[in-house]
């Protein structure tokens, strides 16, 4: 009990060896000292039960030195082998277990070591002469050399890790050492050669995910970014939560967005005009839905999957990503090769990227599918000359070879495999392409809101096929937007003489009638199928989405009603929109009617200062005027200070000033008429001054 | 146990224990098989070659040949794997070769040295070490002999110490560096401590040193690497790890140092499979296996710019005591890693399996 500074108390002795007080040998003493070699002292003493035999004590002693220092010598002790008795019954299990795959692969660890090869590297044969061998001693060197390979790797002796490798695969080549090689060469910046080693597991192993994430590394080091997004994508698809390949993918695609909007405005023209032809799902959903729309593809068949790409990389092309876009175009053409959308898409988006050879390519490739897609033929013609321009007369030598599209994929079309495989189109078959094409560009039209052109795409149709229904409830629906209520009527009989119980052919003559004011006499008719017109009408809304992803062309048919607003179901209902897209989608709508009612609504429920966020950059000179009148005619008169603060944020929002620019003079009268209508009505949200200034901005 | 069972340290297995009837010196596994020799000497000084099959968790005599010759060492090294020949050493300085198809008498024979041979390695043959098949022994009579199994009676090299200086019993021999056809180089270890390592390419003395006790066993970490790691073992429990990719002009190579036990540490063995890991004997009848781990930078320039090794760190992985009686001889499988054997003076040979080796 006696302190430690005054030994040799009365009473108190020291241990036979080494002299220790033999108060030391004392819990509160060991666990207190913090002299490990004293510590070691005590523990020999305790250990050789010269003072007594204290088993506690002993323990103490030992883990107050494993607590000091881990590794101490005197820890360790003597240790029988272990026995099955030694483990339960999982862990012996498991020892079976090693056992048996004693000898497999072991894959080399990453090494902490970093060190520069020495200058002068031994000389060691590439290659093993393994004549007069027999299977099994070639698997035993092959092995020994990828031993050997996997230790020089993993003291970063890179360069000796090839060469060991090399030696393996000269014996036998297997995937797994030619993947360790890719890795080794990474190490050592070979991207060529490592590049060909992954794509030789890849070709041994497809979906190999370390050779993917090699490659995917390889790619990024040699600029590839798109190839490798593409490796880090299929790899995600397998391992949705490797977090490797989910951090190289976020750092290409931050890198990618460093070299990107440069060439991005030039596209754009172009761009309005695919996402017209054929991509209805934008219309009704917006693309972050798509996306994760597409997100869930695991459970579709290929073709499905394929769709589902080609569309999420619709999505993407608008939003601007084209790197994903390419990506998802890859995908869907290695699902459905040379399907026209994704190479058009991929097209597109290699074009807005400077990539003018690989969009070149693909251009050519479209044009041999169906040569009559304008926009293929422009960009053609385009990139042509940029191109020219870049590489000089000899700027075909630098291409890649264009793949050569097979007859039979020569013939399909827009509407997927839906069409022939004969060998050579017949009549018939041009007829039909021209058909469906002037369909195609008159639903493109109704899309638009262009009803008269449409109507005249619709006519043209029919002179080449009479029978087909559709054409005509679609030109009776442009008849309808254009008040000519005769004419839609007239093509309403028409197809209910070929189909007597079409239900658009009922709903629209009723439309029509309506508008005739005669709407008793088609009261039977509808009624008839009245009960189907509600269900069809939830079906347009529940299942059109896959429809689209399915057949465009019957699609855009189904989707005509909605891309221009609802108008059976009277008056729009306006509530606050929740983003830039919806807003776009719900002005569009408002637009094509001219519905100044409804647009009043929706500004008073907008929130002027989120204006310019939610216009964004899709402010058109229609859109001004259509929220000038509204304005004029709805809110000034009511609230004229949420008037003035429209206005006020509106000369805020993108693209104002060359909208103004632009107005007319009659457009310019109605502004300056609202600015009055303002000055007379007073409110305290603004004053007199506030105004002048506004209308400054306005140029008034 | 069960704080070291639940981690992820290699635990040693004791799978078959077999007691014999002799003093077994040296166990080997027989390349691509399931079967070992055991060489010793029996009661009445005559020398013994046994060959075992592992059957399960037994092990089964195939043959037992009696030689007139106690045999301390014997190796594969240098033997075709279609052939599997094995070289012994006996007690009384003869080299000779068995077909064990065949061991009435050897297929190549020697009286290479004028005692007992210590020590045997092989080379150039199972597909390790390019170049020749070589065969070196070590011997109480002090010198080093390296033969080739095609050429009768004559070492093709003899390193003896010269005139006047007095012989120290050789306990140990190891090849190395047989990376290409030329280079090669033996390594070998005194009673009194000295290390020396012959440049066979040369023909000469490369580098030797003294670690003050009597060296037991050498061995590198490869044969037929470009020389990497040398484990030197010693009579006082001692064992020095040399990392043998730079060699300073006066300083040699850079060692680290590690004492596993009190008593003489008998045999070093590399696991065939991962050249960093490596078990060695001890005269307490225990086992330790280690692990080295190379440093950040393993050279690094002295104050007059020559480059010198770094040496890296060991820890140990796992320790168990077998026996009371030391453990002489050690050998891993080469086919099966993880897979051990080892012969012990209490006249027993074991059967080890050491496992997690893949995930160290």
């Amino acid at each position: 009990m006696g302190d430690e500074s005054v030994p040799y108390f009365l009473g108190e002795g020291t241990t036979k060896t080494y002299q220790i007080p033999i108060s030391h040998l004392d819990y509160k003493f060991i666990e207190k000292c913090t002299d490990i070699k004293h510590l070691e002292k005590i523990l020999r003493v305790l250990r050789s039960g010269e003072e007594g035999c204290y088993p506690e004590l002993t323990l103490v002693c030992e883990k107050r030195i494993e607590r000091l220092d881990p590794r101490n010598r005197a820890l360790r002790k003597d240790k029988p082998a272990a026995t099955a008795s030694d483990f339960t019954a999982e862990e012996w299990f498991d020892v079976e277990k090693e056992c048996s795959k004693i000898d497999e692969d072991c894959e080399e660890s990453n090494s902490k070591a970093r060190f520069f090869s020495r200058p002068s590297l031994p000389i060691i044969e590439k290659k093993i002469d393994t004549t007069g061998m027999t299977k099994r001693e070639k698997i035993f060197i092959a092995t020994r050399e990828k031993e050997k390979g996997n230790e020089a790797f993993a003291t970063g002796d890179y360069a000796e890790a090839v060469t060991y490798y090399t030696r393996s695969i000269s014996v036998i080549p297997t995937a797994a050492v030619y993947n360790n090689k890719a890795q080794a060469e990474i190490k050592l910046q070979d991207w060529d050669n490592a590049l060909q080693d992954c794509e030789k597991v890849l070709d041994m192993e497809p979906g190999n995910i370390k050779a993917l994430m090699r490659r995917a590394t390889v790619h990024n080091h040699l600029q590839n970014y798109q190839t490798a997004i593409e490796d880090l994508n299929k790899v995600l698809s397998v391992e949705p939560e490797n977090s490797m390949a989910k951090k190289s993918l976020q750092e290409i695609e931050e890198k990618l967005k460093g070299l990107k909007p440069v060439s991005e405005p030039q596209a754009k023209g172009k761009k309005i005009l695919i996402e017209e032809i054929e991509d209805t799902e934008g219309r009704e959903q917006n693309t972050e839905e798509c996306e994760r729309r597409g997100g869930d593809k695991r459970e579709q068949s290929p073709d499905d999957l394929s769709i589902l790409y080609s569309n999420r990389a619709a999505c993407y092309l608008k939003e601007g990503n084209c790197s994903d876009c390419i990506q998802d175009c890859n995908r869907a053409l290695e699902l459905q090769p040379f399907s026209l959308k994704p190479l058009l898409r991929r097209a597109m988006a290699n074009e807005s990227m400077e990539r003018y050879r690989q969009a070149y390519i693909d251009y050519k490739t479209v044009l041999q599918i169906d040569s009559s897609i304008q926009a293929a033929n422009d960009s053609v013609n385009r990139i042509t000359k940029t191109l020219l321009d870049q590489d000089g007369p000899s700027w075909r030598e630098k291409l890649p070879p264009i793949p050569v599209v097979p007859v039979a994929v020569q013939l399909h079309r827009w509407d997927g495999g839906s069409l022939t495989s004969e060998d050579k189109p017949s009549t018939i078959d041009i007829t039909m392409e021209k058909f469906k094409r002037l369909k195609n560009e008159g639903n493109d039209f109704v899309k638009m809101g262009k009803y008269e052109e449409a109507a005249n795409k619709y006519s043209e149709c029919m002179k080449l096929n009479t029978e087909e229904c559709t054409v005509y409830t679609n030109r009776a629906l442009c008849y309808l937007k254009l008040y000519k209520y005769e004419e839609a009527k007239r093509d309403c009989d028409h197809v209910l003489q070929l189909e007597d119980s079409n239900i658009k052919a009922f709903y629209r003559r009723a439309l029509a009638y309506k508008g005739l004011q005669v709407r008793k006499k088609n009261m039977p008719g509808i009624l008839k199928h009245g009960k189907k017109i509600t269900i069809e009408e939830v079906e347009e809304g529940q299942f059109a989405p896959s429809e689209d992803a399915q057949t465009h062309h019957v699609a855009a048919e189904e989707a005509v009603p909605k891309a221009v607003p609802r108008r059976s179901s009277q008056k729009l209902r306006v509530s606050e929109p929740p983003n830039a897209y919806d807003f776009g989608q719900i002005i569009n709508a408002l637009n094509a009617n001219k519905d100044k009612a409804a647009c009043a609504d929706l500004l008073t429920a907008t929130d002027p200062k989120t204006l310019p966020v939610l216009l964004s950059n899709k402010l058109e000179g229609e859109i001004l005027l259509i929220f000038i009148q509204s304005l004029e005619h709805y809110i000034a008169g009511k609230d004229p200070g949420l008037a003035y603060q429209h206005l006020f944020y509106l000369s805020k929002a993108e693209r104002f000033k060359v909208v103004l620019a632009l107005l007319s003079k009659n457009e310019k009268e109605e502004v300056q008429h609202l600015f009055d209508l303002l000055t007379e009505s007073h409110s305290d949200q603004y004053s007199l001054e506030d105004l002048e200034s506004l209308k400054e901005v306005y140029e008034l | 146990m069960s704080a070291v069972l639940g981690s992820e340290r290699p635990q040693v297995v004791s799978h078959v224990q077999q007691a014999l009837s002799y003093t077994v010196f040296d166990c080997k596994w027989v390349p691509r098989s399931a079967r070992l020799m055991c060489l010793g000497s029996a009661a009445r000084g005559t020398g013994v070659i046994q060959l075992y099959e592992l059957r399960g968790a037994r092990l089964e005599v195939l043959r037992e040949i009696e030689k007139p010759k106690p045999i301390k060492c014997g190796t594969f090294g240098a033997t075709s794997l279609q052939q599997r020949y094995l070289a012994t050493g006996d007690f009384d300085g003869n080299l000779n070769i068995w077909n064990l198809e065949a061991p009435e008498i050897p297929v190549y024979s020697v009286k290479g040295h004028k005692e007992i041979i210590n020590s045997i390695d092989g080379v150039g043959g199972l597909g390790i070490g390019e170049g020749a098949p070589e065969i070196v022994t070590g011997s109480r009579d002090g010198t080093v002999k390296v033969w080739d199994p095609r050429q009768n009676d004559t070492p093709v090299a003899n390193m003896e110490p010269v005139q006047g200086e007095s012989k120290r019993d050789c306990w140990t021999v190891a090849f190395g560096n047989a990376y290409n056809q030329e280079e090669r180089v033996v390594c070998a270890g005194y009673d009194n401590g000295d290390i020396k390592l012959f440049d066979l390419k040369t023909m000469s003395l490369r580098w030797e040193t003294n670690i003050k006790n009597g060296v037991c066993s050498v061995e590198f970490d490869r044969k037929d690497i470009n020389m990497n790691k040398l484990v030197a073992t010693s009579l006082e429990g001692k064992f020095h790890v040399f990392d043998m990719r730079t060699q300073h002009p006066t300083k040699g190579f850079a060692s680290v140092s590690e004492k596993a036990q009190k008593s003489t540490i008998w045999q070093v063995r590399h696991l065939p499979q991962n050249r960093d890991i490596f078990m060695t004997s001890g005269g307490s009848g225990s086992l330790h296996l280690w692990k080295y781990e190379y440093p950040a930078q393993r050279s690094k320039k002295d104050s007059e710019g020559s480059e010198m090794g770094v040496a890296g760190s060991l820890s140990l992985l796992q320790n168990v005591t077998l026996s009371t009686q030391p453990i002489s001889s050690l050998d891993w499988s080469p086919d099966k890693k993880g897979l051990c054997v080892c012969g012990a003076f209490d006249q027993t040979v074991r059967v080890l399996i050491v496992t997690k080796l893949n995930k160290i």
